[in-house]
């Protein structure tokens, strides 16, 4: 799998990105509440020393000074007041002005203005420092909005203090205080000024902003760098070291280790949270796959065994019935041919035919009820009984009888078997039958048809004890054949679950009645196969084809 | 559709059971495992087979056992209206003379 960016490239991005984000924020609010805080002690510094002066103002008539243009003898003495004011404070400028024409903005002029004594020991003459009433202020000193408001106060008889921010090309930014002059008439007839220079403030805050960036800057970067370290040492390194045991864990599995080597390296998380629970989901995950495939192994190792057993089996079973065709080459009296075809390894059914004595062949056909092992087992069982009871001489309703006492004594698995059990007299041809629960017989007549002998059948052997099974004779001419079966043929299904039928198995033997015994079988299995298709065999299919061809072929 | 529905009806220590389909080898355990475990303080066990299309050789082994199960409390074990297929196969493999059949 790709990898994408790793996860702690990730944490550091994301650290220094909100590293950024929480300076900036800091400055700017640390920005605002310093300009602001600064601002308003400005404020209210000028608005003192405009009051105090305007109080000045008052206790020496300075408003009837302006109102009649003159400068008395108390005017200087105002002046070396307002000297004292602006020396013992921090202000640009402390002067007095009024409008020649109050409608007429650009018709201000002086009243009167301070020094400090610093600026009056500079050596230049005093009339050229000092502005005396009646001087027209410089073009360009104020700027316009700031002679409206000056103005307006003077108009509207302002009796409060006023500030506002102002910039001029020659003054820069200066923060400005003003009140109005009264003359003894209370007409308003000039304003007391005040300007303090701003253009510091500026450079306070920008030193106060450098600072606050440089302190939260480093103290971010430590948080961050501390933050860093816990997360690495906490989240990150374990959550790598579950990622790495996985990776080698899924890499064995990859390179298909053997499922007893697969290890998943033990992952230490000493803290007790979630990811110490994670390393204990994902450990526990991975022995269980580790153990669960150790399982799978084993199972697949005994399934091999028992396939392997099977196939021995299968073998062990087939080799069981006579297989060999024709089975007495020496005997031209009759023709056999016999075919069983298990629907899983082994099978229930099964038949058999062997020589009693010179002139009596046994011939056996049989379906053990259920399939696989279980009925294999008690075919074989069965197979066994039959014939040796069959040699011991006894005829083919004592055989059955016998071999049903014998199965019913100790039956604890209620497993019963059908059998159809003759007898053929290879001189006469007569069969002597005796049937326990099988199917009836198909009986081909020379030239004749082929036809079920519908002879009473006795119980299944193995069903109930103390059964006795009645005998029938048939009588085989030269040319005449006896077909057996069991129920695989008969019930053969195809998909739709149609069985294949009696009547079908007897059209087919007709067809071609003529056939030999080896013939015949190919045909029926031909047509249960062409009848079933691709559906899956469900029952074992067993077969048994003789024909008798009379004592005349005798032995050479 | 299931190949074999199975009805049960209990009265007092008779227990009829209505079997619909077919009971071969594939649903022959499913018409065991509702008969065999109901037999408690039964003596008197009727299959009706009126609807039974046809029986294998593994539901015979089952009837065998019920016919067992039912001798040992002598009781009876009855098949009810076999159709003629299940007669036949009943026939062929000497089922008829055991059974108690009832038309």
């Amino acid at each position: 799998m790709k990898k994408g960016i790793g996860i702690n490239t990730t944490a550091v991005i994301a650290a220094v990105v909100f590293m950024g984000i929480l300076t900036t924020a800091i400055a700017s609010i640390g920005y605002k509440l310093y300009y602001d805080n600064v601002m308003d002690n400005y404020v209210s510094y000028t608005k003192t020393v405009v009051e105090y002066a305007s109080r000045a103002a008052e206790e020496y008539s300075f408003g009837d000074m302006v109102a009649a243009r003159e400068m008395p003898d108390g005017y200087e003495k105002f002046r070396s007041e307002l000297n004292k004011i602006k020396d013992c404070s921090n202000i640009e400028y402390l002067y007095a002005i009024y409008f020649e024409d109050i409608y007429d903005i650009y018709s201000l002029h002086y009243a009167i203005n301070a020094k400090t004594q610093e600026e009056l020991s500079s050596g230049r003459p005093l009339s050229e420092i000092y502005s005396y009433m009646g001087k027209p202020c410089e073009q360009g000193a104020f700027a316009d909005d700031t002679l409206l408001i000056l103005q307006k106060a003077v108009k509207e008889k302002n009796r409060s203090t006023g500030t506002m921010e102002g910039y001029s090309e020659g003054y820069g930014y200066m923060l400005n205080g003003y009140h109005v002059i009264y003359d003894s008439n209370d007409n308003a007839v000039g304003l007391i000024c005040v300007e303090i220079n701003i253009n510091k403030i500026n450079e306070c805050v920008q030193r106060y902003i450098t600072l606050v960036i440089i302190t939260a800057f480093v103290l971010a970067a430590i948080t961050i760098i501390l933050y860093l370290f816990y997360i690495r040492r906490h989240l990150i390194k374990p959550i790598l070291s579950i990622e790495k045991s996985s990776e080698a864990f899924v890499k064995q599995i990859q390179n298909n280790a053997a499922p007893e080597d697969l290890i998943y390296e033990k992952v230490s998380i000493r803290s007790g949270n979630e990811l110490h629970l994670l390393a204990d989901n994902v450990q526990s995950l991975a022995d269980s796959v580790a153990s669960y495939m150790n399982n799978l192994k084993t199972v697949t190792a005994d399934r091999e065994r028992i396939s392997a057993e099977l196939n021995t089996a299968t073998m062990i079973q087939q080799s069981m019935l006579p297989h060999v065709f024709p089975p007495f080459p020496d005997r031209k009296e009759f023709d056999l041919f016999a075919s069983m075809t298990p629907a899983r390894e082994v099978g229930g059914d099964f038949y058999d035919f062997f020589l009693i004595d010179d002139d009596h062949l046994g011939i056996v056909m049989a379906d053990v009820s259920g399939k696989g092992v279980p009925a294999a087992l008690f075919m074989m069982v069965s197979k066994v009984i039959i014939q040796s009871c069959a040699m011991l001489g006894r005829s083919a309703g004592e055989t059955l009888t016998k071999t049903n006492e014998a199965i019913c004594s100790n039956n604890q698995a209620g497993m019963f078997v059908t059998v159809w059990f003759g007898i053929l007299e290879i001189s006469t041809g007569r069969i002597t039958a005796a049937n326990g629960g099988h199917e009836y017989p198909a009986i081909m007549k020379a030239n004749g048809e082929f036809e079920l002998i519908r002879k009473k059948s006795g119980l299944v052997v193995g069903g109930l004890p103390e059964i006795r099974y009645k005998e029938y004779e048939i009588a085989l001419e030269p040319g005449d054949k006896l077909f057996l079966y069991t129920d695989g043929v008969p019930e053969a299904k195809d998909k739709d679950k149609n069985m294949f039928g009696l009547d079908r198995m007897l059209d087919t033997l007709n067809e071609d009645k003529g056939a030999s015994p080896e013939k015949i079988l190919a045909n029926v299995r031909n047509a249960v196969n062409a009848f079933v298709k691709d559906a899956e065999q469900f029952d074992d299919m067993t077969m048994l084809c003789i024909e008798y061809k009379g004592a005349d072929h005798e032995t050479d | 559709m299931d190949e074999l529905t199975i009805k049960k009806q209990k009265e007092h220590d008779v227990l009829t059971v209505f079997a619909e389909g077919r009971i071969d080898t594939d649903t022959t355990p499913k018409f065991d495992a509702e008969v065999s475990p109901s037999l408690d303080g039964i003596t008197k066990l009727v299959l009706d087979f009126e609807k039974v299309s046809y029986i294998s050789s593994s539901a015979l082994r089952v009837i065998l056992k019920l016919q067992r199960k039912m001798g040992e409390v002598n009781g009876r074990l009855i098949i009810r209206k076999p159709t003629d297929l299940v007669t036949e196969v009943l026939e062929v493999t000497g089922f008829l003379d055991i059974l108690n059949i009832e038309k």
